[in-house]
Parts: structure tokens; sequence; C-alpha cells
């Protein structure tokens, strides 16, 4: 075999293996790690999960998390005076001054999440009772598992109390929101109400 | 994946195409011309092209590796007489009158080389390697004649000062990062989005520039925007930085040349935080403190910071702990070419153990082989492999924020001894610092984890490039390469149980910690593509096709326990069950890239390049899948045409284009987020993401003057539009999700900037030249499809940015402390009242309560408007300019260089003060000095413009700052010492230097380094308890045989 003829076989292939890249390829790639709503809540024991996580939600939204951001638990204890701090963390300084300055509405201001938080997680765990109710009327049926009792009812109640309690607490903190069930159209922006 | 089906269709197609061409050829022979193009000094030009312009399209020839052609020629040609050009960019081309005549003649050229700029050759974003006199875009060089004083300590660094519109920032500076670049302007809006695309020696390297050592390089190409980067599509808006390593196609024919560079030196912080060096407390008869029941000291009742600490005590903690570490590089390397074959391969070492105590710091090895083979004369590949590996045991938490080494170490209490707090043959490192030392609050010992935390980052990385090309014909080249980027990084993250740990105030033992995380990040890409190029006349035209395929695989997966059930132990068997946590994150992403690039030369006077390109993306949205992008760029070079005095080059050129960015590999799809079991909406996803898409119109000017100046204008005008947003969604009207990326803002930009290159002094023994850059960018949010944000570092109270149409990308927002009475007037609170009954201005120009100057109560007033929000506009980071300034004298065998840059203009944030004003820490707070009207009591700052961390304009500091970036005095022996030092044999070259690294910087800031930003990004200039980047002095010896 002379110099060339052995070079030359390598040096095709990388150019032939090169152009053979130019053959089609899937662009559908999924997302491995979270689930859309579609494998989030496809069996009877996501759905049982889903509406079990919600109170974990309102609970967050109305305590805030230890280990992450404790609102509005703080700015709302030192607003109350139940007590103080010396910091400025978590809006607890801004809404706790005396004399009481006006909320600070402005999205410049630094303490934004102080609100939002709260009110997102009550509609997050709405949103979540909300699914559930609607995986149910699509006739799936919760339960720990394929073989385990049907917990329909339960769960159908677990929901309702969460849709009862998360747009009361929306009402209870915030002077405005947006009622919305599971019958609510999703793709209809439902109306602001007081 | 391709089928083996595939694979043998384009396997028989190749072979076709090799036959067909070798049966032409064949058919053809009756004219033979062979011979040899070789340099001045005799040696083969590979590469060159020789070419029968009048026989037209495709008769001509390039060299081989050894510089030698053959052009075949139909017999109707015989017996005329035509002109033989031979051209080499880098050479003066050569023509010569030749008769033909039947059967084989030889005809040999040498080609002398292009004084001006030779290695000025331009690969990057042109259809075939262009000279820079022929150039219709922008691209910024770096050749090996400005990387070889100082010898980079990464590819990135190279850049620092030396390309006009680049700028390089040492936002952090522990051994092995990497700093931020950013080209021009922004493209983008995510903190930390600004890192251009790399590639080295052509493949895309997905895992950034860090693992290159410096010494390898050869030269770095910069296209600065979609102007001139439209050839790489939707994954170039931010720019492309192109490495090119060393090869050994310049070395001596049939010679092994061998060249040894060893480094040795120090590291040490140049320019330090100033401290507090008094205090406020009250002083016994004896000078002692006075101590209350609690075991702390008692203040003053005045609390000015005015007292002196008992003689001895009181001490620098900075200058006291950080270190003065070593820093070596060893590096070899071998070259050889003979006949169709060069290689050269490389071995480096380096070390580098920072400014921290107790630590190694950063190690590294790195291995390089490149290699060229010639297979015959019309074809040849190549091959260059990098090895890296390296080890680090700097921990994010010694490097940056809050709870960071830096955050304990600038907040120590200066009148402790952090070796041991507590006296000597108490806890060596001990975290309870005595309670009576200096006040405020202690942040714990520095030392500590330092020395207690066992933490190895090992960081392998590979990447090769392999390509062939096969030249059927003159005219007709055929390139396919395999490019792969591949990173393992695994990095552990120990400490035992039963270890010294604290609870407040009392020592106690550690349950221990360990953290276990995988990185394995898989990038290649495979590229085939046609280049075609005629001569017609005066006319040359290059047309290359490409295809190419990307694909990317990441496997991430990190696992850690909290608490340790027995000591000794780093194995998660070990570990608490209840306090494990894991996550993974996998991601495959696939590109396809077609373009077409045809450029036009019309004499080297006119000329013309046009791209088309289309992209396809499994990162796009379903609906939105395939995104082109297009290119057009031309230049006139006037001094082809007419003769103006004084000139030697003059060219004005214009080029637009457009480039894009390419979303992040979730940015597209619906999630649900999973934690510790619990599911909760996360994102709606968004079926037409877009490529962020970027149009860049640029205006160049390009002239050479009186036989010394080479100078660059470029006016540079761009729009990003689609740009990148996680915009949050009503969760009311989303059914709970909280956002969707969504292409909702339009960034803009535009910049100034120019390059004088000059050679004041050219002779023999004597040389000195500069090149001087410069940039002026604007840049700007024009549209914003959601509210307005704030944003900025994830650490606490650090989002001090804010973003909003119509605002310049970078201002600051916070709070402003007011300077004149009448300003309080805004303030809807104030209306009716006397202010100047109830306010007055102080020393520090800072409006006070009237009465209380000097008083426990003086406090700066905050200015409000009129609308009653306290949040304005306090800073801005873009700076008005900056530029670069490098110089280079010779004079005999001494060669000194130096280089400059910095900026003017533009804020940076002082979080890292904010805090020492806290703690009592920094020295602004000293009242030694002043007159007793002006005293201010501790208060007034720890109180007030502390302001419990809130942002405000106390804080907002001049970023401006000259360094001296590089300086080197280097000796090359001559050749007469060298014949003198027979040892070291005959044919050697050696060289000594001494080099520093940020040598000096002058600035007004009082930080560590006014380069210091967040998250790697320009646009986030705040201090935030960063390492440092530091000086460096070594000494360093090469050796070349």
């Amino acid at each position: 075999m002379n110099f060339r003829t052995r070079f030359a076989a390598p040096a095709l292939s990388v150019a032939v293996l090169a152009l053979a890249g130019a053959c089609s390829h899937d662009f559908n790639v999924t997302n491995p790690n979270a689930p859309d709503v579609a494998r989030a809540i496809a069996t009877p024991s996501d759905v049982r999960q889903l509406i079990g996580s919600s109170f974990n939600t309102l609970y967050i939204s109305m305590q805030g998390k230890v280990d992450q951001e404790p609102l509005p638990g703080l700015a709302v204890a030192v607003m109350a005076d139940n007590m103080t701090m010396s910091f400025g963390n978590f809006g607890a300084r801004f809404n706790g001054q005396e004399p009481r300055l006006a909320y600070n509405n402005s999205s410049a201001a630094g303490d934004g999440r102080v609100a939002s938080t709260p009110y997102d997680l009550a509609y997050g765990a709405l949103g979540a009772a909300n699914d559930g109710l609607r995986a149910i009327a699509r006739g799936i049926k919760p339960a720990t598992s394929l073989s385990a009792p049907d917990e329909t009812p339960q769960m159908q109640a677990l929901a309702y109390f969460i849709q009862a309690g998360s747009l009361g607490f929306e009402s209870l903190v915030f002077d405005k929101g947006f009622v919305v069930d599971e019958t609510s159209d999703p793709t209809s922006p439902p109306a602001l109400q007081p | 994946m391709i089928s083996f089906r595939q694979v043998g269709r384009h396997f028989a197609a190749g072979l076709v195409l090799i036959a067909s061409s070798a049966i032409a050829t064949s058919a053809q022979a009756q004219t033979v011309i062979t011979g040899r193009v070789t340099d001045a000094a005799g040696n083969g030009v590979p590469g060159a092209s020789v070419v029968i312009p009048s026989l037209g399209l495709g008769v001509g020839g390039n060299t081989t590796t050894n510089g030698t052609y053959t052009i075949t020629i139909g017999s109707s040609n015989v017996g005329k007489d035509v002109v033989v050009t031979a051209r080499r960019i880098g050479f003066a081309p050569i023509s010569r009158n030749v008769t033909l005549t039947a059967g084989s003649q030889t005809q040999n050229f040498q080609l002398s080389q292009d004084a001006r700029r030779i290695d000025d050759v331009v690969v990057t974003g042109v259809a075939e390697a262009t000279s820079a006199k022929n150039l219709t875009i922008s691209v910024g060089k770096v050749g090996e004649a400005q990387l070889k004083e100082v010898p980079a300590i990464s590819p990135a660094s190279a850049l620092a000062g030396k390309v006009s519109g680049v700028r390089v920032s040492f936002t952090q500076g522990q051994p092995g990062s990497s700093p931020a670049i950013r080209v021009r302007t922004s493209t983008n809006l995510a903190v930390g989005g600004q890192q251009p695309l790399v590639l080295i020696d052509g493949v895309i390297a997905t895992n950034g520039l860090a693992d290159i050592n410096g010494n390898d390089i050869e030269s770095i190409e910069v296209l600065k925007g979609a102007a001139s980067a439209n050839t790489y599509g939707s994954s170039a808006a931010a720019g492309v930085i192109a490495v090119t390593t060393k090869r050994g196609k310049d070395s001596p024919e049939g010679k092994v040349s061998f060249l040894t560079r060893n480094e040795v030196g120090t590291s040490s912080v140049e320019h330090y935080v100033p401290l507090l060096q008094h205090h406020p407390d009250s002083l016994n008869a004896d000078g002692s403190f006075v101590i209350n029941s609690s075991g702390n000291r008692v203040l003053k009742g005045n609390h000015y910071i005015d007292a002196n600490f008992p003689a001895g005590t009181w001490r620098d903690q900075l200058k006291t702990n950080l270190q003065s570490g070593r820093n070596v590089t060893n590096y070899a390397q071998i070259a050889m070419r003979r006949a169709n074959t060069n290689f050269s391969t490389s071995f480096s070492r380096d070390t580098d153990r920072g400014i921290l105590p107790l630590l190694e710091g950063f190690r590294r090895q790195n291995l390089r082989l490149n290699l060229d083979q010639g297979l015959g004369d019309k074809a040849d590949m190549s091959a260059a492999i990098t090895y890296g590996l390296s080890f680090s045991d700097q921990t994010p938490a010694s490097t940056a924020g809050s709870g960071s080494t830096f955050f304990s170490l600038l907040q120590s209490p200066p009148d402790v001894d952090l070796v041991y707090p507590n006296g000597p043959g108490t806890t060596k490192y001990s975290p309870v610092l005595p309670k009576a030392a200096a006040g405020g609050t202690a942040r714990g010992n520095p030392l500590l984890d330092l020395q207690q935390r066992s933490f190895n980052d090992r960081r392998e990385r590979i990447i090769g490039a392999f390509s062939a090309r096969y030249r059927p014909f003159g005219w007709l080249t055929f390139d396919g390469s395999y490019g792969t980027d591949r990173l393992n990084q695994r990095v552990s993250n120990f400490l035992d149980r039963g270890l010294v740990g604290s609870n407040t105030s009392v020592e106690n033992q550690t349950s221990g910690s360990l953290s276990l995380n995988t990185n394995n990040n898989q990038a290649s890409n495979s590229q085939a593509s046609a280049l075609t190029n005629f001569t017609l006349g005066a006319l040359h035209s290059a047309t290359r096709l490409t295809y190419q395929y990307e694909d990317e695989r990441d496997n991430n997966f990190n696992t850690g326990a909290s608490t340790l059930k027995v000591a000794s132990v780093p194995d998660l068997q070990g570990a608490d069950p209840l306090t494990l946590v894991a996550n993974s994150f996998i991601a495959n992403i696939r590109t396809q890239n077609q373009s077409i690039t045809q450029n036009f030369n019309y004499g080297d006077r006119y000329l013309l390049q046009v791209l088309g390109r289309k992209d396809k993306s499994s990162l796009f949205g379903a609906d939105n899948r395939t995104k082109n992008f297009y290119g057009v760029s031309g230049a006139w070079r006037i001094s082809q045409d007419f003769h103006i005095p004084g000139f030697q080059e003059l060219k004005v050129r214009a080029a637009k284009g457009t480039a894009g960015l390419r979303p992040g590999f979730e940015y597209q799809y619906e999630t649900y987020s999973l934690a510790a079991g619990n599911l909760s909406k996360a994102q709606v996803g968004n079926k037409n993401l877009r490529p962020a898409l970027q149009t860049e119109t640029e205006f160049g000017l390009n002239a050479s003057f009186l036989d010394r100046f080479d100078l660059e204008y470029v006016k540079s005008d761009r729009h990003t539009i689609d740009a990148f947003l996680l915009v949050p969604l009503s969760l009311a009207q989303s059914g709970g999700f909280t956002a969707q990326w969504q292409n909702a803002a339009r960034v803009g930009g535009r910049t100034f900037e120019g390059s004088l290159n000059t050679r004041v002094i050219d002779r023999p023994n004597f040389s000195y030249n500069f090149t001087l850059t410069a940039e002026k960018s604007h840049q700007k949010i024009d549209e914003l499809n959601r509210a307005p944000f704030r944003v900025g570092s994830s650490s606490q109270n650090q989002a001090i940015f804010f973003y909003k149409a119509g605002e310049a990308l970078g201002v600051i927002y916070g709070q402003r402390w007011a300077r004149t009475i009448a300003e309080l007037a805004d303030n809807p609170l104030n209306a009716g009242k006397d202010l100047n009954s109830l306010y007055e201005v102080n020393d520090d120009g800072f409006v006070v309560g009237k009465g209380l100057r000097g008083t426990l109560a003086e406090r700066a007033i905050q200015y409000v408007d009129k609308n009653g929000s306290n949040q304005v506009k306090i800073g801005d980071v873009n700076p008005d300019y900056s530029f670069g300034f490098a110089n280079t004298i010779r004079a005999g065998g001494f060669t000194v260089y130096g280089l400059l840059d910095g900026t003017h203009g533009g804020n940076i944030y002082n979080f890292t003060k904010q805090w020492m004003f806290q703690d009592q820490r920094h020295a602004s707070l000293d009242q030694t000095g002043k007159a007793p009207e002006n005293k201010k009591a501790l208060d007034y700052y720890n109180v007030g413009f502390y302001n419990a961390l809130e942002p405000n304009s106390y804080f907002v500091e001049d970023g401006s700052y000259v360094k001296l970036r590089e300086l080197s005095l280097s000796y090359t022996l001559s050749q007469n010492i060298l014949n003198n030092m027979r040892f070291l044999g005959t044919g050697r070259s050696v060289k000594l230097a001494m080099i520093g690294r940020n040598l000096k910087t002058w600035t007004k800031y009082s930080g560590f380094d006014p380069e210091s930003s967040s998250n790697g990004d320009f646009n986030f200039r705040i201090d935030g308890f960063r390492y440092p980047s530091f000086r460096q002095l070594t000494g360093q010896i090469e050796i070349g045989f």
C-alpha cells in the first residue's frame, strides 16, 4: 500500500462522514427534567399528588418558607410589632417603618416580592386545585395507585377547600383579585374584581 | 442518527466524484507545468496558488505542503504566450511570461514577504483566507507578535486592551477563573448572557476558553457583531472569538524545533480596601476598654470613631492574612515539518496559589498535539487535540458573596489574631471570636473554612478537531471536519463530622456535610463545505457552500447531605439519609445550519461579500424551528484607484447583517416543577419562541499613511429584537403558571471604535511602536414587553439594576441622599412645610435635620420624588469610553513592552463598603483629623448610609480606572554571547524576561478592583466581597533550538 493510498482512505472517510451528517435529524427534543401538563397529571396518583401539593403551596403563600424567602411572614410580623428587625431583608424594614409609608407600587421598588410572592403562590395553589378538578371531570379517579381505592370524593373536597382557602387569602390581603375556578375558560381572561 | 445505508450512499457518491475528477485530469494532460514556490529562505510555501488568468476558469493549481505544484493544460494552448502568476497571502505576488510547449516544463517562483502587516490574514467570517487589506467586515486580530511578550494566563485575558470594541473584565480574580468578555454592546438582558461564541481551531467550544493555555495560541480573531459574524448565524450576535493554536507549518524544513518557556513568580494584592484604624469605644484610665456586664465594649457618649486602639493591638487583617502566592508555568513545545508532514506538540503545567492562605489554588496540565499531513498533491488532513486537566480547591464560598471568605475577612475585628483568636493554647482558627473584640458584628473566622474544608474541583477537557481537504481541481476544494468539545467535571465538597464549628458564641462540633457533583458535557459539530474560486481577468470569485450539524448533550448530577453519621468517611453511605438531596439535569440540543458565502474581488479594488444562512434548532419553538440570516458587505480600496500623497492604503467599507442568540434549553417547554415530591406549575411553554435577532450596520475606514501609521475607525449601529425575558404571568389568568419565556425586548447599541498602530521609530537596532485602541458605546433598552423590573446578583439586596424601556441598559436604582434643601420640596409629604427651618446641609454636602450635626441623630435625608417614590436613578455603569495603549520598544537585544488599559466614567456600586459600614470596618468612618464641628457619630454611617443594605447613592462610586495590565522587560541573548556559552550547544536562542501583570491601577474607586462585577457580566458592576484580581510579578526564561 503506497503512501497516498494509506492516507487517502481515512481522509475520505472523514469527508464522507461529514457529508453524511447532512442527513435529516429530529429536532423535537423532549425536556426530560420537568414534566409538562400531560405528563404531570396523567395517572390517578398524579392527580392525587397535585391536589395534595396545593396544600403545601397555599401554606407557604401564607406563612413563607423558612429555608427560602420568609414572605410575607417577616414583613407582616414587623408591621404588627410582633417582632423587630435591625436589617432590611424581606421588606421588613420598609413595611415596618413608623410612621407608616404608603405601599410603593413602583416596579422600581426592591421589595415588590413581599406582595407578589404570596399573591402568586395562592393563585398557584388555586390553579393546581382547578387542574385536579378538571382531571377528575375528564374521568381520572384519583388514588394512591392504579389498584388502590378511588379517592375522588375526598380529593374533590380537598380541592374545593383549596379553592376557598386561596381565594379567601387573596381577598384578605389584597384589595382586588380574579375569581376563577375549574369551570373558568382558560382562553378568556377573567375580570379583575374588587 | 444516520443509517448505515445512508453512510454507504454518501461514500459511493464521494468515490464517483473522485474517480470522475481523475479521469478528467488525465484526459486533458497535454502540457504540464511543474515547479516549486518558495519563500526567501528557500522553504516551500504551501497553499500558494499558481494561475494562468488568460486561460480562464480552472487553469491553475495550489501548492502542496512542500511548495510544489502541477498545472495541466490542454494541447490547444501549446505555443501560446501566457502570464503565470504565483500568489500567497502575506507575500507579494510574482508574474512571469511563459511560452507553453508540449510536454513538461518547470517554473519555480520565489516569493518575498509583504513587509506590511504580514500577519493580518483573516480566516474567520470569510469564504477563504483573506488579507486584512481586502476585508469588507470588522475583524479584530491579536497575532503572535502581540502575544509573545507577555504570555496570557488565558486566551480571554490576551484580548484585554488589544482589540477595539472588546471589553475584557476580570470580574473575579481567583486563579483559573475566566474573565467576562463583551463585544461592543449588550445583546441580551439575561444576567451573564453576553459571552461571545468561542471557536478553538474551528471547534465550537461550548465550555469556553478556560482550559486553554495562553502559550499555545498563535492568534485570536474577533468578529464583533452581526455585520461580520452572520456566518455563524443563530449563535453569534454577541460576537465570535476564534482561537488558532500553534502548528508546525512554520518550522524549518526537516528540522525538529524545540521551545521551552518557564515562568516563576508571586501573586499579591495591589490595591487594598482601606480599613478603619480607630474605634468609638470608652476607655478606662489605664487605656483598656470599658467592658459592660454582658462582656461587650461600651460606646463613648458622642459615638465618634476617633480613639486609638491600645498600642500594638490593631492590625490590618487584609495585609496580615492575604498571602503572596507563588505561580509557576512550565511550557515545552516541539515542532517539526518534513515534506508533507508537520506537527506541533506541547505540554504545559501551571500552578497558581493566588492570594488566599491555606489553599493550593489552581493547578492545570495541558497536552496538545497538532498534526498536518499532505496526501499527495490534492488532499491533506489535519488533527488538533487538546487535553486539559485542572484542579482547584477554591470553594465558591471562598471567592464571592455574603458569607464568603472575603466577607468575613473584610469584616474581621482588627484587634484579633485570626490564627489563635482567643489566645495562645486555644483552638486554632476558632470560629468564636472574643466577645470584647472591636465593635460591630463578628462574621466568623475566615480562615477556619479554608483550613477545614476538603474541596476539589476536577475538570477534564478534551477538544479535538479533525479535518480533511480534497482539491480535485485548482478551483475546487472540498472540506470535511469534525470537532468535539468534551468536559467532565467532578466536584466534591467535604466537611468532616466532628470538626470545630460554632453555635453563635460557643465552639461545638460540626455534623459534617458532603456534596458530590458531576457535570458531563459533550458537544460535537460536523461540517462539510465546498469552496470554488476562479479568476477571470481582474475578477476573483470565491464561493463557499457549508453544511454543519451540531449536537450537544449535557448531563449533570448533584447530590449531597448536610449531616454525616460517621467521621472521616467522605461517602454518601455515611450520610444521614434524612438530609440527602439529589437533583439532575439532562439536555440534548441539535442544530443544523446551511450557508452560502460569496466573495468578489475586482482587482483588489472593489470587494463584495454576500452571505445567506439557514439555521434549524431544537432550541427554537416547535412552530419556529428555522431562522434565516444574511450578511452583505462591501469595500472600496480608494488608494488602488487614486494616488493620494502620503497614503499607502485608504479603504472605506460598509456592512450589514443579522445574527442571533439561541434560547436556553428549557425556555420553550411547559413545565411543572418537582421539589421534594411536590408538584407545582412553573412556566408556560412557548412554541413560537424565536432566536433573538440582531441586525447590525457598520461603516468603517482603514488607512495606512506616512509609511508608519495604520488607522481603523468603525461606527456600528445595532438592535437586537426578540431578546429573551422570563415574563411573569397573572397566575389567575394562566391557571397557576408563573411565567413564560418570551421574545419580549428590543435592545439597541451604538459603538464608535478606533485603533491606531504606529511604527514611530523603525531602525535596525532600535524601534518603538505603539497601538492605541478606543471605544465609545451606548446601549439602551428600546422596548420591553413586560413591566419594568429590578435585576442583579441573586445575593442579598443586590438587585440594584433596573430594566425599563427607554432607559440605558446598566442603570442603578435606589435611594438618593438629598444634596439641597430645595429638592426636598418634591416630596408630597413636605407640602407646605418651611424646609429651611427644618433642614441644613452638613460639611459632607448632605441635607440633615437642622441642629442635629455632630449628634447621634444626624442622618442624611433621602430624596423622594413627586410621586412619593424614593426609588430613583442613582448611577449608570456604562463608561464614557474605554481604551488600550500598547507600547513596544526594542533596543539591541532588549525589548520593553507595556500595555495600559482602562475606562473613563461609569459607576460601580460598592456593596462591600456598605456592609462594612454596619460592622464598623471601613476607613470612611474614621473621624480623626476632622475639625470638632465636623465629626460624625457612628450612627450617621452604620444606621444612616448603611440603610439596612438598601441600595443608596452613597455607595455609587466612579468606576474609572487606568491599569498597567502588562509590562515586560526581556533580553534576547546575542549570537556572540551564545557562542561563548558552549554548554548550550549550537543553534540555540535564549530570552530572559521580567513580566508583570496587573502591576498598578490608578483609580478613585475605594474597593479592591474597579473591574469587579456580578455573575461575570460587565453590565452588573456591583462589588460584593469578590476575590480581587491580583498583581503578578514573574521571571521567565525561554530557550529555543
